[in-house]
């Protein structure tokens, strides 16, 4: 009797440690919300926020198998195959709206604007990079998805190719991924954003209804 | 009855000025005022030593060009002075101006590279002190501190107990927090 009372409580703890490895859509994006600092890091640096942020390649994959409108049987998974082989972030800079507007902050001519709008637009990969171990990896995608005037932040999106990573899956060294922000215009320096292996890893897998054809 | 009240009465504001000694005891002492060593914290900042170090790369790259230009300089006035007495005097002319051109240029690319080292040091070093100043600001606020004070060489501290600084708490912190954790 106690022996099955132990197993009942041992599998119950279980029950409520473990972290679920498959998730619907709705749960998925709910599961992200609620857990979203597993894979966002954060820092305050001079009134300025920086937020980056891990992308999963299964919210990536559907986000786009959605926008299909005759998507068929197999799409995503052809969409969501594409999509592992490459790891996705989303830099943030978010200022009060208080302060100055991020994209004018500290320019005096219109030809500094327009480097500026150069910069961001075309050359990302000058100021944000991935460190895996010793390597520095610049990223082999990016884009600038623009300034929003009304929350006062300016947002990048980024994919890398690391050498340590092959579609979804990590060699054993590659323990920690550092992205790092060598901040050009807003005076916060360098910044690192530390993910784990283990943290990417412990995202649940998206599993969807299949669409109707 | 009435001795039983006044006893009760008596009871409670001993009890009640034990508590607001006891309290006053216990937040007196609490270090809600603290210093670092601000140098010590600066140059120990791993966000200080690889800001550093990739100025020192970005310095040591533009001094090369100034460099390279310097030999080109010095290598044509050699080359003048070789040929000097095979040169006539309108040939001379023309080489000692070519030569005063190519050192004005040299004079006012150095200028312009020793100005722009200034500036990236000084912008170098506004990053870092923002991203201390920042960290101290969240710092404090969660350990609870009033005031932290930055000593200095030559700063208006003159002693700060031992027990008061924290330099090696927040280096500890922020070079936790600089690693992106």
């Amino acid at each position: 009797m106690g022996k099955i009372l132990l197993s009942l409580t041992l599998a119950f703890i279980a029950g409520c440690a473990s972290k679920p490895s498959e998730l619907s859509w709705t749960d998925y994006q709910e599961w992200l919300q609620k857990n979203g600092q597993a894979v966002a890091r954060e820092k305050v640096i001079n009134d300025l926020k920086l937020r980056a942020q891990f992308l999963p390649a299964d919210f990536l994959a559907y986000s786009e198998y959605e926008q299909l409108t005759s998507a068929k049987t197999g799409t995503f998974d052809s969409l969501l195959k594409e999509y592992k082989c490459g790891l996705s972030f989303k830099l943030s800079l978010l200022a009060d709206k208080q302060t100055t507007n991020l994209m004018y902050h500290g320019i005096s001519t219109m030809n500094e604007y327009k480097q500026r709008v150069s910069l961001l637009s075309f050359n990302s990969e000058q100021f944000i990079a991935l460190n895996v171990g010793d390597d520095r990896f610049k990223p082999v995608l990016t884009a600038f998805e623009g300034y929003n005037e009304l929350s006062n932040r300016l947002t990048f999106s980024v994919v890398f190719t690391p050498d340590g990573y092959h579609c979804g899956v990590f060699d054993e060294h590659a323990e920690e991924l550092t992205l790092t922000f060598d901040d050009p215009y807003w005076g916060t320096g360098t910044s690192h954003f530390l993910f784990r292996k283990s943290d990417i890893q412990s995202i649940p897998k998206l599993i969807i209804a299949k669409r109707s054809l | 009855m009435k001795t039983k009240e006044l006893l009760i009465i008596i009871i409670s504001v001993v009890v009640a000025v034990a508590v607001a000694v006891a309290y006053f005891i216990t937040h007196a002492t609490h270090n809600n005022v603290a210093y670092v060593r601000s140098h010590d914290l600066i140059y120990s900042y791993e966000g200080t030593k690889e800001a550093m170090a990739k100025f020192d790369d970005k310095k040591m790259s533009w001094q090369a060009n100034v460099d390279t230009l310097r030999r080109d300089f010095q290598r044509s006035v050699a080359v003048y002075n070789r040929d000097y007495d095979k040169l006539s005097s309108s040939e001379r002319k023309q080489r000692e101006e070519m030569l005063n051109n190519q050192q004005q240029q040299l004079e006012t690319y150095s200028q312009a590279i020793d100005s722009k080292i200034r500036e990236e040091d000084h912008e170098m070093m506004a990053s870092v002190l923002n991203q201390v100043n920042s960290f101290i600001e969240d710092y404090a606020e969660q350990k609870g501190y009033d005031i932290i004070f930055g000593t200095t060489k030559d700063g208006s501290i003159l002693y700060g107990n031992e027990h008061l600084d924290i330099t090696d708490q927040v280096l500890k912190e922020i070079n936790k927090r600089y690693k992106g954790e």
